[in-house]
């Protein structure tokens, strides 16, 4: 990747917020709002990786469907290679959806039960109405060989697959119409560890060979490391550190970050007393603490933290919203 | 100093449509006092039903067709369904992966967990609820009295555990088994469950088989490990020696192919192919079809457990007639 490429925005992302609205009563009255994602920005480039990392409930996965407009956002901006998406609609629309697809968690609930391989990877062309049935077929088979199956599993029904084959074939249907972005949610946490290592390994070679541009939902850091060349870390609906995978594993500035880096277990280390662990639970995103929604939990919380937010901020290659950006130095003093 | 669980060539059979099928094939191990042993292997690898077996909760078609399993001299395996309900929750309690569907909707945490103090601990209503509470305050339960009267749901899944956790050792067993006790938890809730675990492990110097497929869990909770692959044993030892020096080639491509973190490299290396079918295995060992070291022999005789002392002088055990070399 040269870094000209590298420089290009595919996807802009500003100031994203989706709240699920919570109804009650008889006249289903507007009582609250979860807000699953609040005010996030955030631009991939092409030809890269950016991961969204974070626990469940942090809003990756509801940030990942909205920027296909799977779930529409509750306000902001979603540029997809200069144009609004938001404001696409019927072909504009649909030209834009060939362009960017998804992956899913659970192989077992994204593919059809009742289609055969074969009907399930040619939905794509259906759907947009492209080649003929011919054509579709050799597609199709091109398709299986690239995601490393047997172009002879046409006719066969998902049920005969393996976990990790069937998310090759949830790979071959994403890569069908040549897409420019893909977004791969948690694609490798339903599976074994041998299997996962052949599916991240094959989603490298395809982004080699066919110029892709990724984002990487996971809550694995071991996987995000793997693949990210940029990692967002997701709290409570906000990105609360945005930068570069050297940086962020070797120098995290949100605490939130740290304490993620140090609950992961790792060979090697022996049975250990565990360092500083977060105590305490994600709080609940329908009414979220005030001021930095992760201070209740910090181990480096000052006044400041209950009463004002902190925006994110920093150069532009490393970004943390944290009033104290974290190094050795502030570490110390604040603990 | 005897072993408090000493299982010798357990054998559980599925009797199935397409012929019988050994999920344990011969397994033999022992825990000490006060240890913990991890097993490890991917799905199908036979982990859990060794568990169930352990508790007599195989399900028809399954039967265990083989072997012993002595808890403290008793032979787990001879137990008649009703004996088998004393020592269940009593000397030997479980604790599941998905707590939500181990709890029971209906019922308060707390009537659930007098239910079994009730019956092992035999006391009284009052006594039980003391008991009850003071487990949930030891597993760290805010507000452990008003919990006791909460349903399942109203807990968060780290809450739930928790929960799960008092309530297996509410009658102080001698024996703990953890099947995957943090595979739903999110990682910071998953290092608040392990270290729990350990301190309440110390404290009442309880044995612990601990089962995952989390390599790095093993390395933090375990003294030794056994690893599975298609129902047999692969490799056992002490867990640093036989993570940091592997000799069964499953064990060393098993560590290989987890991305790890400060180890950046393009590529990472893979087991090829999966799992096979049950009826598809191979008649000799069960790795060969996805073997790099296969030999001939491999395919047709079992390579049977060869003990051997390691470099750090401890004894450690091997299923291989090509194992890696030290």
């Amino acid at each position: 990747m040269s870094d000209q490429k590298l420089s290009e925005n595919i996807l802009v992302a500003k100031n994203i917020k989706k709240y699920f609205p919570i109804r009650k009563g008889f006249f289903l009255r507007h009582v609250g709002d979860v807000k699953a994602v609040d005010d996030v920005n955030f631009t991939v480039r092409k030809g890269e990786t950016l991961g969204l990392v974070g626990e469940s409930g942090c809003g990756k996965s509801t940030l990942g469907r909205t920027l296909i407009r799977l779930y529409e956002p509750t306000s902001g901006q979603i540029e997809f290679e200069q144009k609004n998406f938001l404001k696409a609609s019927g072909k504009e629309l649909r030209s834009a959806r060939k362009d960017i697809q998804m992956i899913f968690q659970d192989p077992y609930a994204s593919l059809d039960p009742r289609m055969t391989v074969g009907q399930i990877i040619e939905q794509p062309f259906v759907i947009h109405d492209i080649l003929g049935p011919k054509e579709r077929t050799a597609r199709v088979q091109q398709l299986l060989e690239l995601v490393g199956l047997r172009p002879s599993h046409i006719n066969r029904y998902p049920h005969e697959f393996s976990g990790g084959q069937r998310q090759r074939i949830s790979i071959a249907r994403a890569i069908a119409l040549d897409p420019k972005l893909i977004i791969c949610d948690e694609p490798v946490s339903a599976l074994d560890v041998s299997i996962q290592a052949q599916i991240l390994n094959l989603l490298k070679d395809l982004q080699e060979r066919l110029g892709l541009t990724y984002i990487f939902i996971s809550h694995d850091l071991s996987v995000i490391e793997h693949v990210c060349d940029r990692v967002a870390v997701m709290y409570l609906g906000r990105i609360v550190e945005l930068t570069t995978r050297e940086e962020l594993f070797k120098n995290p500035h949100h605490p939130y970050t740290h304490a993620l880096l140090g609950s992961i277990p790792s060979i090697g280390t022996g049975k250990k007393k565990m360092a500083k662990i977060l105590t305490g639970e994600i709080p609940s995103p329908i009414n979220p603490p005030s001021g930095c929604s992760f201070h209740p939990r910090c181990p480096y919380k000052q006044d400041k933290c209950v009463t004002d937010r902190p925006e994110l901020t920093g150069e532009a290659g490393h970004q943390a919203a944290c009033h104290y950006k974290l190094n050795s130095t502030t570490q110390k003093e604040l603990s | 100093m005897e072993p408090v669980l000493k299982v010798r060539e357990l054998e559980t059979t599925f009797f199935l449509k397409t012929g019988p099928f050994r999920a344990v094939n011969r397994i033999s191990y022992d825990i000490g006092k006060g240890e913990t042993l991890g097993i490890v292997g991917e799905s199908g690898c036979g982990k859990s039903v060794t568990s169930f077996s352990l508790m007599q909760l195989v399900a028809t078609p399954g039967k265990i067709t083989h072997g012993t399993a002595l808890l403290n001299g008793i032979d787990l395996v001879q137990q008649t369904p009703h004996q088998m309900e004393s020592i269940r929750g009593g000397k030997m309690a479980m604790i599941f992966q998905e707590p939500m569907t181990a709890l029971n909707p209906v019922l308060t945490i707390g009537y659930q967990m007098d239910e079994q103090i009730q019956k092992h601990l035999k006391l009284n209503a009052k006594d039980s609820r003391d008991r009850a509470i003071e487990m949930l305050q030891l597993v760290g339960i805010p507000s452990a009295a008003e919990r006791y009267a909460s349903y399942p749901h109203h807990l968060s899944g780290g809450m739930r555990q928790r929960a799960m956790i008092a309530m297996a050792l509410s009658c102080n067993p001698i024996m703990l088994i953890a099947d995957e006790p943090t595979t739903a938890l999110d990682v910071t809730i998953q290092a608040q469950i392990l270290e729990l675990f350990q301190s309440l492990q110390e404290k009442m110097n309880m044995s612990v088989q601990f089962i995952t497929h989390d390599l790095g869990v093993i390395s933090e909770v375990s003294d030794n490990v056994l690893v599975m692959y298609g129902g047999q044993m692969c490799e056992k030892g002490n867990t640093q020696d036989v993570l940091t020096s592997p000799r069964h080639p499953y064990t060393a491509a098993l560590i290989e192919s987890r991305p790890r973190i400060g180890v950046h490299s393009n590529r990472l290396k893979t087991i090829e192919g999966s799992v096979p079918a049950p009826h598809e295995l191979p008649i000799g060992c069960p790795f060969a079809t996805r073997c790099a070291r296969v030999k001939t022999e491999c395919w047709t005789n079992k390579p049977p457990m060869t003990a051997f002392t390691n470099s750090s002088g401890r004894e450690q055990s091997v299923a291989c007639f090509n194992p890696v070399p030290k």
